[in-house]
């Protein structure tokens, strides 16, 4: 006999594992934004993002056995989202010949400060271009802020991996954004001086 | 320490992930290199702009569709077919040999079942449907699934004389436990009608049940010697 849980996210998960579909609708609500934002940063496109969303929530009602109660829920769903985002992004590159994301139309959304601002659209489009596997830890890493013991979980890797990939990730990205990173570093300091 | 050093740092200093000496440390070589401030200004720039990505709240309610995926019933995924590996000699006449038995006994089943009719087992539903229409698609498979088993539960009781005492105490448990199940499915989907789970319990119950009759009415009809 599984003893009563406190944690929200068990109950609700204890739930679905009887079959109660309004459980399932309770924990979206609670984290559909992450997941939504972790399948944006790597497909780079928001139709394929939602499409991932929804593949994800029903993956879980019809997977929710085989959640064992060993790690955060919050773990596991993730574990799930980024498995399907990358098969989504695997089955892109088979069918068309590129990568969910390598297509214009990138997402508008809001913006923390007036650098990032100015840096997004290109910060994007470099990381679209990052092979997925790094994609994927730079994503978890530097945007959604996860540590690498909780990446290496998810993903089924060691640690060590998840920190070369990353490391790989932001060299990548630095040589590939110098040219803008230089110029906005100019423009702030001009700002500054004419504050 | 040297710049290839300090740079590996720079990420974990600009994070604040440092400890106190490291981050003086690192601090003593920017005062001095230019270039290393450099980079770690590029590395502020991307935290700041990375960090900025992470606000991506999802604009359009998915619920409904999600729902509606889980309620609609999977089409079957066309199974692969592989080209089978050529046939030579013996194996090729083994193999036509095979394929006429098989054939063969399917005609000989299929004329047993045409002589002796029993009672039919309700039609699957393969059309997907709205969720709405679910409802009385399950209270449609459920009335089937009864009139099956009355109909077969009539021919058994009035063969019931010809079943072997011990046997018929053994079914009449097994139906008791299948009248167990469906009843506590029949009041979780009252409780919760999208109760996904209770609904495959119970058809499995029903068909247990129905298979359970049917084997009933064949010792009836053939009692051991």
């Amino acid at each position: 006999m599984k003893s009563e849980p406190t944690d929200q996210d068990l109950i609700l998960c204890r739930r679905c594992q009887r079959g109660d579909i309004n459980a399932l609708e309770e924990l979206y609500r609670r984290h559909k934004d992450k997941v939504y934002a972790i399948a944006l940063r790597l497909t780079n496109n928001v139709q394929d993002a939602e499409d991932i969303v929804q593949d994800v929530f029903v993956q879980v009602f019809r997977k929710i056995g085989d959640f064992r109660e060993e790690a955060a829920f919050t773990s596991w769903l993730y574990r799930v989202a980024t498995n399907i985002a990358l098969s989504a992004l695997r089955r892109r590159k088979r069918r068309w010949g590129m990568e969910v994301g390598q297509k214009p139309g990138a997402p508008e959304e809001g913006r923390r400060s007036e650098t990032g601002k100015i840096l997004k659209p290109f910060l994007e489009e470099a990381i679209a271009a990052l092979p997925p596997r790094a994609r994927l830890i730079f994503v978890l890493h530097d945007i959604q802020g996860f540590q690498h013991n909780e990446i290496a979980g998810m993903l089924d890797c060691s640690e060590g991996t998840s920190k070369s990939q990353l490391h790989k990730a932001r060299a990548q990205l630095r040589k590939n954004l110098r040219p803008r990173l230089n110029m906005i570093a100019d423009l702030s300091d001009v700002m500054l001086e004419k504050a | 320490m040297g710049c290839a050093t300090i740079k590996k740092r720079l990420w974990e200093y600009a994070s604040g992930k440092l400890s106190p000496e490291r981050a003086s440390e690192v601090e003593g070589h920017l005062d001095r290199c230019p270039r290393c401030r450099e980079a770690l200004g590029q590395i502020r720039l991307l935290s700041a702009a990375s960090r900025a990505l992470a606000e991506t709240p999802l604009k359009k309610d998915l619920w409904p569709g999600i729902q509606q995926r889980i309620l609609t019933p999977a089409e079957p995924a066309p199974a692969r077919r592989r080209r089978p590996a050529p046939l030579s000699g013996w194996r090729s006449r083994l193999s036509w040999a095979m394929g006429a038995a098989s054939l063969l006994l399917i005609l000989l089943i299929a004329g047993h079942e045409l002589r002796s009719p029993g009672p039919q087992a309700p039609a699957v539903p393969t059309q997907t449907r709205l969720p709405e229409d679910a409802r009385s698609d399950i209270e449609l498979a459920r009335q089937h699934y009864e009139r099956s088993a009355q109909a077969l539960e009539t021919i058994v009781a009035h063969r019931s004389q010809d079943i072997d005492l011990d046997q018929a105490l053994l079914y009449r448990d097994k139906l008791q436990q299948l009248e167990t199940v469906i009843s506590e499915c029949s009041q979780a989907l009252q409780n919760n009608r999208y109760d996904v789970r209770a609904q495959q319990t119970l058809f499995n119950a029903y068909d247990q049940k129905i298979s359970t009759l049917r084997e009933m009415a064949v010792v009836a009809s053939y009692p051991s010697p």
